[in-house]
């Protein structure tokens, strides 16, 4: 075993098995058609907007169900096609031939990266016709705002769902590394929406804690920022809606983090896996 | 060496060496170390609309959090289904329950400043008709009258200077407080504060200066109002209508007028001093 080497081959083929694997469950497919459920029910119901122009209102809806579902479907695909393959012993009939673990892992993480990929394009661009739908139509929303104010640029939303992207696949990669030392998928999926959870609020608990004058609580705080991302550099979302744009620097800076986290995770999910008894 | 983690461990666990939870956290450690001056640069980057709620002395918004925890634009939605449980209450004149929704609402989502204003002028006006018409059908003693205006102007001001925590650079705050000032307390002097400083705030409404200058010409500071209305017409657009270009020249005038203030020191505004200065080169 030591002596087969590294193959980019055999993961891609690792990868491709679990973007068909993770295709055929209907978990997938629920979820693709609640987002696009979501952002029609949205569109449809744009005049109960109070305050918002129509395409911001169908931005903020379609946004925030893309983030919701994408996050359930990041962690919950992840646990699956891992710990499933580990419960059915599947994975028994893999690791007997000569394919590193460190393969198995990666080719699982890029296959449920591809998924999200498939999930992100197909969300966003349904939402970005209903926007452009929306903007080329004239009108006025129900609170006097005329529909244009605050025009949506087509590229925003494209690199919105991007980063939005980029998220899922940096929780995707950290809930691999929880089911790497997990015993049931179960666990995996509760300790992943925790880590989301820490992720998500972990600048706010920051700034609430110097807020707040306490020491010790900021420390904490401070520690679990080291080791966790932060997942408020990805909101992005509420700003793109108001018809702001995303910099090129952001972008790249955003991308080079996400790369790096997801790498690390991986990484370290290799290396728990390879001293893990089957 | 190699220990089993599986008896001193939950059953959620695997077996694994001893050393891998040290490795996993040591990795995350340095890995997050490294990616700090990323992280820094990500977040310094420009982005918009990351949330950058004031952080208030006693801690942290209702809203950051909920901004964090609700994600994306879910909020908007959440605030949108919310406020129609408000109109809901307003129109059952349901007092507690239209008060605690429009707080939700904020909670939920502080963003647009239509939540807050909206929400002042139902506690300073609607709650104030609904509690005298609760009151002997509204035939009430002037001084209980007065008495509940104040009331429900004094919250719906608290409510806004909440407001302006979160958006200081809103002009529609100050104006609202202005109004409410000024319709509901009578309190002219605070209500002419108010104007000058929604005038003063970014992209005000030609409306606010004015209204400021015309109170402090009934609280009897005539000069005060003839110096800043000096100041302002210069600023005014001549082809906006909503900029009353005209009714502020009008105004300077009859303060110069009432001020008798010399011929020599009138104001003349720019267009025709120009042309006086023109006419003159050309004698």
């Amino acid at each position: 075993m030591s002596r087969t080497r590294f193959s980019a081959s055999r993961m891609a083929l690792i990868a491709q098995n679990t973007l068909l694997e993770c295709m055929r469950q209907r978990f997938f497919l629920l979820l693709s058609l609640l987002t696009a459920a979501m952002g029609i029910a949205v569109w449809v119901f744009c005049d109960c907007g109070f305050v918002a122009p129509r395409a911001k209102f169908l931005l903020d809806g379609g946004f925030g169900a893309l983030t919701f579902f994408g996050a359930v479907l990041a962690i919950v695909t992840a646990a699956q096609s891992f710990s499933g393959e580990i419960e059915k012993r599947t994975v028994l009939a893999v690791l007997a031939r000569p394919v590193w673990r460190m393969e198995f892992i990666l080719g699982k993480l890029a296959g449920v990266m591809i998924l999200l990929l498939i999930f992100y394009a197909t969300s966003t661009g349904l939402l970005l016709g209903l926007v452009m739908w929306e903007q080329a139509g004239p009108g006025m929303s129900s609170a006097g705002f005329p529909a244009g104010g605050g025009q949506v640029s087509g590229s925003a939303v494209l690199a919105c769902g991007l980063v939005q992207w980029l998220r899922s696949g940096v929780l995707a990669a950290l809930t691999l590394l929880v089911s790497s030392y997990a015993r049931s998928s179960l666990f995996a999926v509760v300790s992943g929406f925790a880590a989301l959870v820490i992720c998500n609020l972990q600048s706010v608990a920051s700034d609430a804690c110097r807020a707040a004058g306490s020491g010790w609580a900021e420390s904490v705080v401070g520690v679990i920022g080291v080791i966790f991302p932060d997942f408020a550099l990805y909101d992005v979302a509420d700003g793109v809606a108001a018809g702001g744009v995303l910099p090129t620097t952001y972008l790249a800076g955003v991308t080079l983090y996400s790369i790096a986290y997801a790498g690390v995770f991986g990484g370290l999910a290799a290396c728990c896996f390879r001293h893990r008894e089957l | 060496m190699r220990a089993c983690l599986a008896g001193s461990q939950p059953a959620v666990f695997v077996t694994v060496s001893s050393r891998t939870p040290a490795l996993v956290f040591t990795g995350l450690a340095l890995a997050g170390l490294a990616l700090w001056p990323l992280r820094a640069f990500v977040d310094e980057s420009g982005a918009p609309s990351r949330d950058s709620s004031e952080i208030r002395p006693a801690g942290l918004s209702m809203a950051r959090w909920t901004s964090a925890a609700i994600p994306g634009g879910m909020r908007a939605l959440l605030a949108d289904g919310l406020w129609l449980k408000v109109y809901a209450a307003w129109v059952a004149r349901d007092r507690p329950r239209t008060e605690a929704l429009i707080r939700w609402v904020i909670m939920v989502d502080d963003r647009p400043t239509q939540f807050w204003v909206n929400g002042a002028r139902i506690i300073a006006y609607d709650v104030t008709d609904w509690r005298l018409s609760a009151m002997n059908g509204g035939r009430v003693p002037s001084e209980v009258r007065r008495r509940v205006f104040e009331e429900q102007a004094c919250a719906a001001l608290e409510h806004l200077a909440a407001a302006r925590i979160r958006h200081p650079d809103s002009a529609a705050i100050w104006v609202e407080m202005g109004n409410i000032n000024l319709y509901r307390r009578g309190d002219l002097r605070r209500a002419a504060e108010c104007y000058r400083r929604a005038s003063e705030s970014p992209d005000p409404p030609y409306y606010a200066a004015r209204i400021h200058a015309e109170l402090l010409r009934r609280l009897g500071h005539d000069r005060e109002a003839y110096v800043w209305l000096r100041r302002l017409h210069p600023t005014l657009p001549n082809n906006d209508e909503a900029a009353m270009s005209d009714v502020v020249l009008r105004r300077i005038q009859e303060l110069e007028r009432k001020l008798k203030v010399p011929e020599k020191d009138r104001y003349v505004p720019g267009n025709l001093r120009t042309k006086a200065t023109e006419s003159t080169q050309s004698d």
